[in-house]
């Protein structure tokens, strides 16, 4: 078994972060290179430091709520509540952030953290036309007229209230 | 694959999936590939599962002559707080028709005219008719009740559809009745007899409810021997076989319901001379006490299992009230009961296609169906 406590992340801009393992292992990808006894170098990761100091903070906050979850401190209830708001926020209004951490939660294999990036995407997906979405997404619009045609017969009543 | 700025399909299905079926028809019109991915078994069965109960809304059915809207109104408000926020739907078909229940977005219909079942996603506006049944019921006689179950047996990838008819010439007299089961299967697209000679002591099945009661791939109904014992009936799809469970207490109750909530079966009576609720919950093969509430006063009977453990009550003035066990707050919905059916709905993206996906669609974890209790003449001809 591994011998410290910590693990040492390189971020793809080479910044190295140390966390506790207890933090780290909430990262499927993590916890198996643990398992595995290759995580006790550095693990490099094409995550910039950015996102990658964004997914640290939020594993420790989660493992600090976990951890306290049997104690009734409304305090600390509050405090958790309030930080997970603003974490909302900053990631809602930053679309960079939000889709560099969406891809970080998917390779590291935090299905919490994901879900929730999920939805606060599919919340701000929702309301969007199709040639917003294209723009959000970076998208090119590749359909013939006959197929746009074929797909507005088939679904052209959804674009009325 | 056109640019959806590094997002592998896996991620993309994982966002789109917690979206309504309106947005995500709208969608389709984004580029090629997202039109493909929203219309593949493989999104279809994550958007069942991401796009989870917090959306499940109040779909009423109104019998004609009701008001003069069309029959189907969804409201869009979960707290049934705002029922100015509705939508109103039309029937497919215009036959006289009836709702047997609906199920993971899916309606089935009963075309009393064709007598031919179908089915139909409110949400995509597609319909489709399944085969005639050929039923071997003599012609003097008719059936008085129908109960039916609906699910998608995941292994063996394939739809099943059962009913139960309770056939009679003659229904105040026992040995006039006899119960016949029939289950439709996607696969073959045909319909097939079950022999169910257990079915043949029970007058009556079901209660006033349409809502779906299944639960790990076993549909339950509440049933009446001759002898007036009440119990459970429940049909596990797996082995295609009836068992029977005894209700809570052993007891008679005049007006029971049973629903699914928190990944369990739960029991709900109205006892009228204490005016007090009492729901039982079935853990581990048994049958727990769970709540005990009242007096509360003016109510004729519970309805339906709504969100969170609270359940619809219709009034003795028939009015629709909410009672959350919770907050214990008693809530007139403003609505009459009177010709009032209650459907919990969840909207899907499910194809009434079946051809195109059923091969693929077996990723699933949970199997459904549809449960409905209703008269009909549901002649042979």
């Amino acid at each position: 078994m591994a011998t410290t406590s910590t693990v040492k992340l390189r971020s793809g801009d080479n910044e190295v972060f140390e966390v506790e393992k207890q933090v780290m292992i909430q990262s499927g990808t993590i916890r198996n290179m643990i398992e595995d006894d290759a995580a006790d170098g550095e693990i490099p990761l094409q995550i910039s430091s950015r996102n990658l100091a964004k997914v640290v903070e939020w594993c420790k906050c989660m493992q600090h709520r976990d951890r306290n979850n049997n104690n009734d401190n409304k305090e600390e209830e509050e405090e958790e509540e309030e930080w997970e708001k603003k974490f909302d926020e900053e990631v809602s209004e930053d679309k960079d952030l939000h889709f560099g951490l969406l891809l970080a939660a998917n390779y590291l294999e935090i299905p919490a953290l994901l879900h929730r990036l999920c939805q606060l995407a599919a919340d701000i997906v929702k309301g969007k036309t199709p040639e917003e979405i294209r723009r959000t997404f970076n998208i090119k619009k590749d359909f013939t007229p006959e197929e746009e045609e074929a797909v507005m017969d088939e679904h052209g009543w959804a674009f009325h209230d | 694959m056109t640019s959806n700025d590094g997002f592998s399909e896996d991620l993309l299905i994982e966002i789109l999936s917690r979206l309504p079926v309106k947005s995500l028809m709208r969608y389709k019109f984004v580029c090629r590939f997202w039109c493909a991915l929203i219309k593949s078994p493989r999104f279809v069965s994550r958007h069942i599962i991401n796009y989870n109960d917090d959306n499940t809304r109040l779909v009423v059915e109104k019998v004609p002559g009701y008001d003069a809207g069309p029959p189907y109104v969804l409201f869009h408000d979960e707290t049934l707080v705002d029922l100015s926020n509705d939508e109103r739907f039309e029937p497919p078909t215009r036959h006289d028709h009836e709702l047997l229940g609906n199920c993971n977005g899916l309606f089935c219909l009963h075309d009393k005219n064709s007598n031919r079942i179908s089915i139909w996603n409110l949400a995509t506006r597609e319909f489709r008719a399944l085969p005639k049944w050929k039923g071997e019921i003599p012609r003097h006689k008719w059936v008085y009740q129908l109960n039916f179950g609906f699910e998608l047996d995941s292994s063996s990838n394939d739809y099943k559809i059962i009913f139960i008819l309770n056939v009679t010439d003659d229904n105040t007299r026992k040995d006039s009745v006899s119960t016949e089961v029939i289950l439709y299967t996607l696969s073959t697209d045909s319909w097939r007899y079950l022999k169910a000679n257990e079915l043949s002591d029970y007058s009556f099945l079901g209660g006033q409810q349409s809502e779906n009661t299944y639960l790990d791939r076993i549909c339950y109904w509440i049933a009446w021997r001759y002898n007036n014992c009440q119990e459970i009936l429940s049909f596990h799809m797996r082995d295609e076989a009836f068992h029977v469970i005894k209700c809570p207490d052993n007891s008679y109750f005049p007006n029971p319901i049973l629903g699914i909530y928190d990944n369990s079966l739960h029991f709900l009576d109205f006892d009228r001379s204490e005016s007090c609720f009492e729901k039982w919950v079935m853990k581990e093969g048994s049958w727990t006490k769970q709540l005990s509430v009242g007096p509360i006063l003016g109510v004729l009977r519970a309805l339906e299992f709504w969100k969170n453990g609270s359940f619809f009550i219709e009034s003795n003035t028939n009015q629709l009230l909410l009672y959350d066990p919770n907050t214990r707050a008693l809530r007139d919905v403003g609505l009459g009961t009177d010709g009032l059916f209650l459907h919990r709905y969840k909207e899907s993206l499910i194809s009434t296609e079946w051809e195109d996906w059923v091969v693929d669609f077996f990723d699933i974890p949970i199997p459904w169906h549809i449960l409905g209790v209703y008269q009909t003449d549901f002649d042979s001809s």
